[in-house]
């Protein structure tokens, strides 16, 4: 059955030819490295979506096929009793094609080859183009190569490599320095919670003797299945620490709290990568992750709670900041930040198909997002450099590169914007009529995150909704309390975004002479913003989505939630109309006088309910998070740094081997007074030691005198 | 001992021989003048000479029967000394030399002046 799916391989092969071409050839490919990578991730989706068909045919219970391709690491006392306690480890390279597998295939190079196709309009003016799409290539092989492996070591392979690769498309204008402090912020936090990951990897190995997912060449039980198998009672602190340790990864990598912080500041790479890496994919990682090890996180209840509590705390935190930011890029960072919560909170409530449901449909509008606000940015800024530049054709790469508010020492002032700035909402204003496909596509996905029925926002978050009011805790109102808030909140600060943006009076020369993007641009805008609307009651319902998705993501016998059908709708529907108020009262306040009067600095600096007060200061500055972080530990390290350099490497090692050197020099000069060059004392030496000598070697066989 | 013994206990000569030889040890380490050193090394060499001489003579008796047998099977000794006395010619030799060479530097024949190789 195997031998069918076996060219699983070529997946991830077809990106990774095309890193390596365009990444040795770039220089001579030029034009054509993005129509190349493109068609290689397309090449894959083909592929996934081929083996996702072959998975729909497979009957229930054997759900999971592992491809193996090659032995990797084995140390050979396998099958031999072994009596120093080191188990025997066997970890190959091998593929596991099941149902959550394949669903992360398809996002990932459905959702990155319209991406790619997106990039080749944005990027072309760009003189880093064949090195975009080199890198662009590996993360998708990197992030493919993460959903499908079947064993841990080969998921932190891709664990690994994404951030890398987000490292390298952070800093992908790297003339600029904050778009290198950003992508060293950025792989440093994801680095830090790899450490948990590892922790994770080595008490899992000690605990269940293997690292593999299911059952492959190894030949034994992999984790999921014998989590399963175990019985709830013989679990204990172990298995908690072990969830706790890997769910901490997954906060570094999934940017929840205490991790998240880099996530903001990588809005200084080109807005296809963070279409690609911080809202389609790399950030689902962590979810990807917990949903893989569902049945281990299950045997765990205090890890489903921590998961749970951190997922929404984040939602609710990151929303608030949301509220504040100017940079229409940073609202979606951190309206990315608070749907990741959400779908954690969904795991930590025991349903895990509901966060993956959210994770396909978060892909869906938040590339539309992202790839929308990429449009907005790149003609307000062609408007901008219409205006000013005359014929400088090489200032089109500096020009291409995302300002941002590049600030990690000082707080954000809450004062008027920078004038140049592309991405600043400020400048905009009245593009709605000027951008009309970009307008339209971008209002979808906004209605889509908002969780206006029928868009595909509301079955998903209507379901994680639903589940958490459901949890087994007398506390369950205030956490679907907490939920609905942030969704209250989310559905205000996009539509403040898409108000600032597309209605009202332009504010600004370059707002005034925007144009729509070429069709390579709009063409998967329009394709996601189909797929934001129909997805939920056209394409793949929640039921059907949950019924292909259970024998991966399920464990037979575990509950977490009494259902009572009869609130469902209710609160959904009910949920969603005052959502609809929220946005009526949004889209009034905002057109009830004209000219935005209340958008005008001098009068929102005179009315009382609108300046610039406390709270908006320290939502503007994101709670000041950034600096509290950089007293304690980036101070911390820096002197931690500094004493371990000054008194330990040079005070203590130079001390010693400088020692070492003295001694000898004084050994060597106490002996040089030996050395008189008097014959007669030689003679006398020897003398003595001749008798010295015969003494010990005589010794033995003194009898005493007969 | 078994066997036919001559009059004169070995002890005697390995007591002889150890005087000999401590004097010689005496003399190369007190003496400043090389020639006087020749002689005591002579007069080591000698001592262990008649050491060696001693005992061939005097081990010479042992069988399993315990009887007599010829001296001649136990002549090592001898021959060591006939070795002994070749090189003690042909160090001395090689020792005058140099110190005919050194002392044709110098107007002085005393060894403790010769401290060039003082560290």
């Amino acid at each position: 059955m195997s031998s069918e799916f076996s060219i699983a391989w070529l997946i991830p092969l077809f990106p990774l030819i095309g890193f390596l071409i365009n990444g040795l050839f770039g220089s001579k490919t030029k034009k054509f490295a993005g129509i190349l990578a493109t068609a290689a991730v397309f090449a894959s989706f083909v592929i996934a979506y081929i083996l996702f068909t072959k998975v729909q045919s497979l009957d229930e219970g054997h759900k999971q096929v592992t491809v193996f391709l090659a032995p990797w690491l084995s140390n050979f006392m396998i099958g031999a009793a072994d009596p120093t306690g080191i188990k025997p480890l066997q970890v190959n390279f091998e593929l596991l094609i099941d149902p959550l597998s394949c669903l992360m295939m398809l996002i990932i190079t459905g959702v990155g080859g319209l991406i790619h196709l997106y990039s080749i309009s944005y990027m072309a003016a760009d003189k880093g183009f064949a090195r975009f799409f080199t890198y662009l290539n590996l993360f998708v092989f990197f992030m493919l190569l993460l959903v499908m492996g079947n064993n841990l070591p080969i998921l932190f392979i891709g664990w690994e490599g994404v951030g890398l690769c987000s490292y390298l498309l952070i800093g992908f204008f790297y003339e600029k320095k904050s778009a290198g402090d950003a992508a060293k912020k950025a792989f440093i936090m994801n680095r830090i919670g790899d450490v948990g990951v590892l922790i994770g990897m080595f008490m899992l190995f000690q605990y269940f003797g293997t690292l593999d997912f299911y059952k492959g060449q190894a030949d034994i039980d992999g984790i999921v299945t014998a989590a399963k198998n175990l019985p709830a009672i013989t679990t204990g602190t172990t298995i908690t620490v072990i969830c706790l340790m890997l769910f901490f990864g997954a906060t570094g990598k999934s940017a929840q709290v205490p991790l998240y912080t880099w996530l903001p500041d990588a809005m200084e790479g080109p807005t296809p990568v963070s279409a690609l890496i911080h809202a389609a994919t790399m950030v689902t990682a962590g979810v990807y992750m917990v949903s893989r090890l569902h049945s281990l996180f299950e045997l765990s209840d205090t890890a489903m709670m921590v998961i749970c509590a951190t997922g929404l705390f984040t939602a609710l935190w990151a929303a608030l900041i949301g509220l504040a930011q100017n940079d229409i890029k940073r609202v979606l960072a951190y309206s990315t930040v608070s749907q990741l919560g959400y779908m954690f909170a969904a795991c930590g409530a025991g349903m895990f198909a509901a966060g993956m449901y959210h994770v396909m449909t978060h892909a869906f509008f938040k590339a539309c997002l992202f790839l929308g606000s990429g449009s907005v940015i790149h003609a307000v800024e062609h408007a901008m450099h219409a205006k000013h530049a005359h014929g400088h054709g090489d200032e089109a790469d500096v020009a291409h590169a995302e300002h941002g508010d590049s600030h990690d020492a000082h707080a954000i002032p809450a004062g008027g914007p920078d004038p140049h700035d592309p991405q600043d909402m400020r400048n905009m204003g009245g593009l709605g009529g000027k951008i009309r496909i970009t307008f339209l596509t971008m209002s979808a996905a906004t209605l889509a995150i908002a969780g206006i029925w029928p868009f595909a926002g509301f079955w998903s978050k209507d379901e994680i909704l639903w589940r958490l009011y459901n949890v087994h805790s007398p506390l369950n109102v205030l956490i679907w309390g907490v939920g609905a808030i942030t969704a209250l909140i989310t559905a205000f600060y996009m539509f403040r975004m898409i108000m600032k943006t597309f209605f009202g009076q332009p504010r600004t020369e370059a707002a005034k002479n925007a144009h729509e993007s070429s069709p390579l641009m709009t063409g998967p805008l329009v394709l996601l913003a189909l797929l934001s609307f129909s997805t939920g009651w056209l394409v793949a319902p929640f039921e059907k989505f949950r019924e292909f998705l259970a024998p991966s993501v399920e464990t037979p016998g575990y509950t977490p939630t009494i259902l009572k059908p009869e609130l469902e709708h209710t609160l959904g529907f009910g949920l969603m109309a005052v959502i609809i108020v929220v946005i009526v009262a949004c889209y009034l306040a905002y057109r009830s006088s004209k000219n935005n009067e209340l958008l005008a600095p001098a009068t929102r600096a005179n009315h009382s309910v609108l300046s610039a007060g406390w709270i908006y200061n320290v939502l503007l500055n994101k709670y000041f998070i950034d600096e509290l972080n950089n007293l304690t530990w980036v101070r911390g390290g820096k002197n931690l740094s500094q004493w371990l350099w000054k008194t330990f490497d040079v005070g203590v090692v130079d001390g010693i081997v400088n020692g070492v050197a003295g001694v000898t020099a004084w050994i060597g000069s106490g002996l040089r007074k030996t050395q008189t060059g008097y014959v007669r004392s030689y003679a006398l030496t020897m003398a003595l030691g001749i008798i010295a000598v015969l003494l010990l070697i005589l010794a033995p066989f003194a009898h005493g005198v007969k | 001992m078994h066997g036919i013994q001559p009059g004169v206990p070995l002890g005697y000569y390995l007591t002889l021989s150890a005087v000999l030889f401590v004097i010689g040890v005496a003399g190369v380490i007190v003496k400043r003048n090389p020639i006087v050193i020749f002689m005591c090394v002579e007069l080591m060499l000698n001592a262990v000479n008649l050491t060696l001489v001693a005992f061939s003579r005097y081990q010479s008796t042992l069988t399993p029967a315990g009887t007599l047998t010829s001296p001649q099977h136990y002549l090592d000794g001898q021959m060591m000394v006939i070795f002994v006395m070749a090189v003690a010619a042909a160090e001395v030799s090689v020792g005058l030399g140099i110190l005919v060479s050194i002392f044709r530097q110098r107007t002085s024949i005393s060894v403790d002046e010769i401290d060039l190789m003082r560290g």
